[in-house]
């Protein structure tokens, strides 16, 4: 039976408003019990600042736009290794059972804690040194943050030379309009008509790059440049860059979900958009590592979907900000559960035009780096479908070759992510772009550029972000050193070298091209957070709301379910993916030692969290620091 | 005349929304900046409260009654202080 993307768009949304209107209400009245009379701290804790009341779409809005990145984009995109019924079905159990849970309490929680974090909390519940975990977590992601998605950037402007254009003069252009915004009378509504033009100038300017060739740079010339910008970027005051960089990329994300969207329901009215992928592959499909090793579905999953399913990071906009701004409690199920819904319907449009229009756009990067995927191609895979090597790569040769290798579940598990690695991931954005093409008629060049930068976007944020962030942990770190030596304390403090120290490690870790090791290090260590965050609120939920014993279940199963799936995930990681790379030898090698040696620590935290989270679950009173 | 009248209220209402969205996305960090910068004034207006030399603890007593909201954000800040790790890593949405 032929599936579109259009019906699992419907279905997803249809599963989503079910899932809303009776496991979310459930959890709202029996779990949490939200009460409309109980003041959030948004008002009882009213500054003006951090504490401000907002319109309950507003805070969704906000509240979904700083959760939304790359991640339920590109997660995906790796795991239709083992084929798209899999993948939808782990973006859609992992939201429904466990990310909106995860979404929803961390919010809550915090409202009842005056608007702390996680962290804070479960140093409260679980004692101080959860916190010190949680605090041990965020800085390891923040290293392969930088890592990972240095390596999709870089990959992502290779195949699109006109989207890195498209990007770096976002860049320039995000300052002036900045400036406009924030030091001229034109204020918000002018630089909002500026922003605008300036994105489809960008657009413009980058499609014209990419059809004359210009800067058409290795991975190797795109990491360095990332790493000058996130140096530069992390030591600017926010409001010169990344403010308006950041308000930017708001329009670019709204937009680029409602026109995939929009296409992608619109070609299921037309009888377009078949999913042409293999629906199932094989359970241990070659998907994790470099090169890509068996991997079983289970437990290795949230080590490529994490964000569209479930995504520790979330807890942490969820609890800091996100709470401090909640009007009503009532406000919570929308803002959290849905916000989490909406993060799954990213996902699941991904899934759709890549399985529907991943083909083509297979085709498309298979002949644009004929010279680098050739081997793979005439000596791997030619021969695992029964096909001649390939001497020139003509679109009707190449096209015989998908066509073969889309319909040969075995032959696509096996080498499905090691070939979208070698192009680049290009088939992302040119999926979307030939899905908005079929539909509307839109440019694919335009669309393609468009794509790259809606994902690009989010993952240069993350660079700076990330880098910024490390510099004021690296900044703190040396605050001992100013007793012993003033002038050390002044170098290694100051904050171009403090930016330089993560951003050097971070891009030199990308440097090696594994992206296929270092995104699964990244989400682990996402699954982790999470892991933590729902043992914090499993512990709230049955020790200080004292919930029914069914709502209990339906918080701590997917506490303990996360966290053994987790931990044998990362045990497989290191067991199998790091040995691996280790023996490839060269920068590999030093790749493998150093994100085994980062997801180990993971590990060792997640089992001593464990045993903090088994005493406190057993006492029947709980003591709280 | 109803139905056009609530058309024109949902209408006004997503825009309204819309624009709160976008707005406040276009002021989320550089607030953050604002209430950091606030703190600083309210150390340097009050700092000799706290051994701060400058300026004479008299003129911080007579500029203590307009200093309501400052004094308010800093007491909330400095309850945080053991948290701002993971609050800053919110803000700031790293992925």
């Amino acid at each position: 039976m032929d599936v579109t993307a259009g019906v699992l768009i419907i279905i997803g949304l249809v599963l989503y408003a079910i899932f809303y209107f009776t496991h979310g209400k459930y959890l709202e009245k029996k779990v949490v019990k939200a009460d409309s009379s109980r003041e959030t701290p948004a008002k009882r804790l009213y500054d003006g600042v951090d504490y401000v009341p907002a319109n309950k779409y507003v805070l969704y809005g906000h509240h979904f736009a700083s959760i939304a990145g790359a991640g339920p984009i590109v997660g995906p995109a790796i795991a239709l290794g083992w084929g798209w019924l899999p993948s939808i079905i782990w973006v859609w159990f992992g939201n429904v059972f466990v990310g909106v849970v995860h979404d929803y309490l961390a919010l809550m929680a915090s409202v009842r804690y005056e608007g702390r974090t996680i962290g804070w909390i479960a140093g409260r519940l679980m004692g101080r040194k959860a916190t010190y975990v949680f605090n041990s977590y965020i800085w390891f992601s923040l290293l392969l943050v930088v890592a990972a998605f240095g390596a999709v950037v870089s990959a992502l402007f290779t195949a699109s030379p006109g989207a890195g254009v498209a990007a770096l003069l976002l860049l320039v252009f995000a300052v002036i309009t900045g400036y406009l915004m924030y030091k001229t009378p034109l204020g918000f509504k002018g630089g909002t008509v500026i922003a605008w033009i300036f994105i489809i100038l960008a657009i413009y300017l980058g499609v014209i790059s990419q059809l004359n060739h210009w800067f058409a740079l290795t991975t190797e010339q795109w990491l360095v440049i990332l790493l000058i910008y996130i140096i530069i970027a992390a030591s600017l005051p926010v409001w010169v860059l990344l403010q308006p960089r950041d308000y930017i990329n708001a329009y670019i994300l709204w937009a680029s979900l409602a026109i995939g969207g929009g296409a992608l329901i619109w070609l299921m009215l037309m009888g377009k958009g078949v999913m042409e992928f293999p629906a199932y592959t094989t359970f241990s499909a070659n998907v994790v590592g470099s090169p890509p090793q068996p991997s079983p579905f289970w437990p290795t999953v949230p080590l490529v979907i994490a964000c569209g399913a479930l995504s520790g990071f979330h807890s942490l906009v969820g609890s800091g900000t996100s709470s401090k701004q909640l009007a009503n409690e009532l406000h919570g199920l929308f803002v959290g559960y849905a916000g989490m819904e909406t993060e799954g319907f990213l996902s699941t449009m991904v899934i759709g035009s890549l399985s529907a229009y991943g083909s083509l756009a297979l085709a498309d990067g298979i002949i644009g780096s004929w010279s680098k995927i050739s081997t793979l191609i005439n000596d791997k895979i030619a021969p695992a479908l029964g096909l001649s090597a390939i001497s020139e790569p003509s679109r009707d040769a190449i096209a015989t070759l998908v066509s073969k290798f889309i319909s040969d579940p075995a032959v696509f598990g096996k080498f499905y992510a090691g070939l979208a690695n070698t192009i680049k991931w290009s088939i992302i954005p040119r999926s979307y772009a030939y899905a908005t093409n079929v539909a509307f008629g839109l440019d694919l060049t335009v669309m393609t550029i468009f794509g790259t930068l809606w994902i690009t976007g989010f993952a240069l944020t993350s660079l700076d972000t990330a880098t910024r962030l490390g510099r004021y942990a690296w900044q703190e770190l040396m605050e001992p050193l100013k007793a012993w030596s003033k002038g050390l304390y002044s170098f290694l403090a100051n904050k171009w070298v403090a930016s330089a120290i993560l951003a050097i490690i971070g891009i030199a870790l990308a440097w090696g091209g594994s992206f296929l090791v270092l995104w699964p290090a990244f989400a682990g260590m996402n699954q982790l957070l999470s892991s933590l965050a729902l043992m914090t609120v499993s512990l709230w939920v049955s020790k200080v709301q004292k919930a029914s014993t069914g709502g209990k279940i339906l918080v701590v199963a997917p506490a303990i379910f996360m966290w053994i799936t987790v931990t044998t995930a990362l045990l497989w990681y290191e067991a199998i993916v790091v040995p691996a790379m280790i023996h490839v030898g060269g920068a590999k090698a030093l790749t493998g030692a150093v994100v085994g040696f980062i997801t180990a620590i993971g590990v060792v935290l997640n089992l001593y969290l464990f045993a903090l989270w088994l005493i406190r679950i057993r006492q029947k009173e709980l003591v709280t620091e | 005349m109803i139905l056009s009248l609530t058309k024109k209220s949902i209408v006004s209402k997503f825009f309204e929304i819309f624009k709160g969205v976008f707005a406040g996305r276009s002021i989320e960090y550089i607030s953050v900046e604002l209430r950091e910068l606030e703190n600083v004034f309210a150390l340097l207006v009050l700092g000799s409260f706290i051994g701060l030399p400058s300026p004479p603890t008299v003129i911080s007593l007579r500029l203590l009654p307009y200093m309501g909201k400052e004094l308010l954000v800093m007491t909330r800040v400095s309850e945080r202080l053991d948290d701002m790790l993971g609050e800053m890593a919110g803000l700031f949405d790293i992925t």
